[in-house]
């Protein structure tokens, strides 16, 4: 190697990065070359300066920095769970707003809704009323094979036909049976 | 990895392992483990590549808080530390552009006395202001290479992964950050003399 050896490759000898034929050659040129062998003393006293540089952080920072970490991760950790709290919660509150808000099923518009004392009232001074045949299903909002019974009324008005409401455990769901051959005369009388 | 500081963790890989399982589950004091153990090296590192303490210490912070946030990501099976380093790396790179001023040049001494070592010719502080301003002068990736392979003392492969680098790319890296810096450095010693 005659020519000068590029300060790329020694700034790779200087900590041996180069192949062992590099190597070799690069020493061979440096004992005949003043210029590089002072080049490469250059690079020698810059990595001596970078490893005066190398000092160690003090154990103050570091634990600075540790108690740093560890509350923001605990607080991360407890928001997290807070958030998830949250997130439950104002589903869980929708959901029964829902539920709450929601309209009972119209089931037939011609049907006057009639209060719960006005039925149980009819029920305990009604018991002469005439067995009901042909019953009829006057309306049922939705099929719900699943739903348990909940309450059973008898409606009876004067002037109307008797029914019987069956109220299950899905309030969507109320089925109203109609008596066909209720005449109104004859509830009037009964009702007295 | 074969940091040589690290020689002793070495052995821990097993241990570092199920601590990196346990934190997985939410265990805080599996984590701080973690970060007792890595620590040092994330501010060095983060020292060396901002050359400002306070940055520093934010970087540190952040990286650790990074691998918190993380470590679901990670598989237990690999290494942790070149991710660490990867992390660190990231965070500082990224808060170089909006750094606070590194220490001035005013800090380097006027005239020096070339036969003696440079322990002997300038103090520790102007030492460092000298190679701070060196490493100033180099890009970004070129930082980060040689923090990673003169001042931490990975190998070049690791260098090479943990930068997500070939190794060729990071050797010519080292190469030329390495030929700046001595000029840089070579020239603030001669300049009076």
């Amino acid at each position: 190697m005659s020519m000068h050896v590029p300060e790329e490759q020694l700034a790779l000898y200087v900590t041996a990065d180069v192949g062992a034929d590099e190597s070799e050659k690069i020493e061979k040129h440096l004992q005949i070359c003043s210029e590089c062998r002072q080049s490469l003393s250059d690079f020698e006293l810059s990595q001596q300066m970078f490893r005066g540089f190398c000092t160690q952080p003090s154990q103050g920072d570091l634990l600075a920095i540790r108690e740093n970490v560890m509350r923001r991760v605990a607080s991360r950790r407890s928001s997290t769970w807070h958030w998830k709290w949250f997130a439950g919660l104002t589903t869980a509150g929708i959901a029964v707003l829902l539920f709450l808000s929601h309209p009972a099923p119209v089931l037939n518009p011609s049907i006057r809704a009639v209060p719960a004392k006005t039925s149980l009232l009819a029920r305990s001074k009604a018991p002469a009323l005439p067995p009901i045949r042909n019953v009829k299903v006057a309306h049922i909002a939705r099929r719900h094979t699943a739903a348990g019974l909940r309450s059973v009324n008898l409606i009876a008005q004067a002037n109307q036909p008797s029914l019987i409401r069956i109220a299950t455990s899905d309030p969507q769901v109320v089925i109203l049976l109609q008596s066909a051959e209720t005449k109104p005369e004859e509830r009037t009388e009964n009702n007295e | 990895m074969a940091v040589p500081w690290m020689g002793p963790f070495m052995l821990e890989q097993t241990r570092i392992r199920e601590w990196i399982i346990e934190a997985k589950t939410g265990d805080g004091a599996a984590f701080e483990r973690i970060v007792i153990l890595h620590e040092r090296m994330v501010l060095r590192t983060a020292q060396r590549l901002l050359m400002n303490d306070e940055d520093a210490k934010d970087a540190a912070q952040e990286a650790f808080l990074r691998l918190h946030r993380n470590l679901h990501q990670f598989h237990e099976s690999k290494e942790l530390l070149p991710w660490l380093y990867r992390i660190t790396v990231n965070i500082c790179l990224d808060a170089k552009r909006r750094q606070r001023p590194s220490p001035g040049l005013d800090e380097i001494p006027e005239a020096m006395d070339l036969s003696a070592s440079p322990e002997e010719v300038v103090s520790t502080k102007q030492q460092r202001a000298i190679v701070s301003a060196a490493l100033g002068e180099l890009s970004r990736r070129e930082r980060a290479a040689i923090v990673l392979r003169d001042f931490e003392g990975c190998t070049t492969a690791e260098v090479a992964k943990i930068l997500g680098s070939t190794e060729g790319t990071v050797r010519s890296q080292i190469s030329s950050g390495r030929t700046r810096m001595k000029k840089f450095v070579m020239a603030r010693l001669r300049r009076r003399t």
